[in-house]
């Protein structure tokens, strides 16, 4: 049977999930992880639906799920020596570093690519709040509510993380925002 | 400005090839919990003494198995004495309960002889053996309960798989301190004596303290990783979400600051309880004590930052929420000492928005053989 809840759940993990899917991918860098981690996610957001209801709360309380589930995961796992051990499973075949030092950058594409591996490479918090403030547009509040933190927090993490890539970007590094304040609200 | 990382971003995802998730598999695993959550399964940290002799035996199978495993038992649930009662299901296990949890596909339980047991399928198979110390305790989720064992002599955590039936044990560390008899109660030798013990699982790890400090062990693989150093002298209270509900114990005997955080490097939100467990949603953590007063029930709004009071608490002599059934919904036992007469227990279901309790089952006897599933045994 099914219940009025359920068809108003169904509807939201339509609309959201791709979306959510992503997110969790570029936290995590894996595409089966970032699945395992939506489908846990929704499973305890359907538990929450009765007093969620609304789809912008179903969302964020979403990707909160997501967000603290993956800092915790790959804070606790040694996460830079497994993603070296899956670095040739298939979902990661086409992103090999392009070149293992950044001034010989030649075009977009390596570059991205390469700024992809570094992102690997940075602590899962610094990461999971550069995803949130630089592909999901959130702001600081919206950031610190999805990790469970503060906003000072956030700022530290993001200001950590960007100063870590712009140190290995070196001559690329007016490639990143120098002021993270200054990229989004 | 966007620039390159958020290129990268967007290129990233793009790329992804999704998969679209299973409606139909989520609701289904959503109701699955909602029953066994609401049939009283949720594990918690329940601080009660423990006590009080048993054994472990004759077991029963047939529909009452089925029930346990399929989580379709609805109703208060506990055990008295040999009997586990699951809703309107009751399962004879022979001899006395003196611990248990429930998982996905059935029991795990210890007796007064700190052996610990799996029923599954009406049959019993014996796991390992805790430490006879009434600190000891079970914690797990509906596949994975974990244990301190000491079965063959040594310390190790022990975690078994409910949908495998296997058992990982993983070398626990204890400094030769620990051992100490009679340590200073402030010293660091009598934190490692109370403390080594398994506390809280969550998205796939087993969160457990030991010489190491406090660790993040995965269920899956054994994988160790140390959360925080001994130094910090932390006792995990509970985690969900990544979120971790954690004191520091203090070197002068001051009493210990609760903390919820991602991170135990971070000191920032106080929550004003002595231990406490978190809801599913995580807008609410429950304690059996303020953080002033033992044995007063309290029950914070973590989104408001406010106390929720219930009412209900003050017609019993002793009242604690021991789990939560849903995200604002809570199980609760009730003491009342009686007037010259033997006490008696009830269990309560409460509603955390609307401070009110409804008693599902009153009239427990109270001599040390009514166990809750907390994977912790009640002392009469």
């Amino acid at each position: 049977m099914v219940r009025p809840h359920d068809a108003a759940f169904a509807e939201f993990v339509a609309a959201r999930s791709s979306a959510l899917h992503r997110s969790a991918y570029l936290m995590v860098g894996d595409r089966q992880l970032a699945q395992d981690l939506v489908q846990e996610a929704l499973t305890r957001t359907y538990l929450a639906w009765p007093r969620l209801r609304d789809p912008s709360k179903a969302e964020a309380y979403t990707r909160k799920a997501i967000t603290t589930t993956a800092i915790s995961w790959f804070r606790r796992r040694a996460w830079r020596n497994e993603l070296v051990s899956v670095s040739g499973s298939p979902h990661f075949a086409d992103s090999k570093p392009v070149f293992a030092g950044s001034a010989e950058a030649t075009d977009d594409v390596a570059e991205r690519e390469w700024l992809w591996q570094e992102l690997l490479q940075l602590p899962p918090r610094q990461r999971a709040a550069l995803v949130l403030r630089f592909y999901e547009d959130l702001t600081e509040a919206q950031t610190a509510e999805a990790m469970g933190c503060a906003i000072g927090t956030v700022k530290s993490q993001v200001s950590a993380g960007l100063g870590k890539l712009r140190r290995r970007l070196g001559p690329n590094s007016n490639l990143l925002p120098l002021d993270p304040m200054a990229v989004t609200p | 400005m966007t620039g390159m990382l958020k290129a990268m971003f967007d290129e990233r995802a793009e790329r992804l090839d999704l998969e679209r998730p299973d409606v139909e598999r989520i609701i289904a695993t959503g109701r699955g919990r909602r029953r066994r959550r609401r049939a009283g399964t949720a594990l918690v940290v329940l601080g009660l003494l423990a006590g009080g002799p048993a054994l472990w035996g004759a077991l029963r199978s047939g529909e009452d198995a089925l029930a346990i495993a399929d989580g379709s038992a609805s109703g208060p649930v506990w055990s008295q004495g040999s009997r586990v009662h699951l809703g309107n299901e009751t399962v004879d296990v022979g001899r006395q309960v003196h611990a248990f949890v429930r998982t996905e596909a059935g029991l795990v339980l210890s007796d007064p002889d700190q052996a610990v047991w799996s029923w599954q399928e009406g049959h019993a198979a014996e796991l390992g053996r805790m430490r006879d110390d009434w600190r000891q305790r079970m914690t797990g989720d509906d596949r994975y309960v974990a244990w301190l064992d000491v079965s063959d002599g040594r310390w190790q955590f022990a975690i078994f798989d409910a949908a495998t039936g296997d058992v990982r044990r993983v070398p626990a560390q204890v400094p030769a301190e620990a051992r100490t008899e009679d340590p200073d109660p402030h010293s660091r030798a009598a934190y490692l004596r109370d403390h080594i013990n398994v506390y809280a699982v969550d998205a796939g790890m087993l969160y457990a303290i030991d010489g190491r400090g406090v660790l993040a062990i995965g269920l899956a693989d054994g994988s160790v990783d140390v959360v925080a150093p001994p130094g910090d002298q932390l006792v995990v209270d509970d985690v969900q979400d990544g979120r971790l509900l954690f004191s520091e114990r203090d070197a002068a005997g001051r009493d210990p600051v609760t903390y919820l955080e991602a991170d135990v490097d971070d000191r920032d939100r106080v929550v004003g309880i002595d231990g406490g467990d978190l809801s599913p949603g995580l807008r609410w953590v429950m304690s059996e004590n303020s953080d002033t007063t033992a044995d007063r029930f309290t029950l914070v709004d973590l989104e408001a930052g406010t106390v929720r009071e219930m009412n209900a608490s003050k017609d019993y002599d002793f009242f604690t929420g021991y789990a939560w059934i849903d995200d604002d919904i809570f199980a609760a036992y009730g003491l009342r000492l009686g007037d010259g007469g033997a006490p008696t227990g009830s269990l309560l279901t409460c509603d955390a928005v609307g401070g009110t309790c409804e008693e599902t089952k009153s009239g427990l006897s109270w001599k040390g053989d009514v166990q809750l599933p907390t994977g912790e045994h009640l002392s009469g």
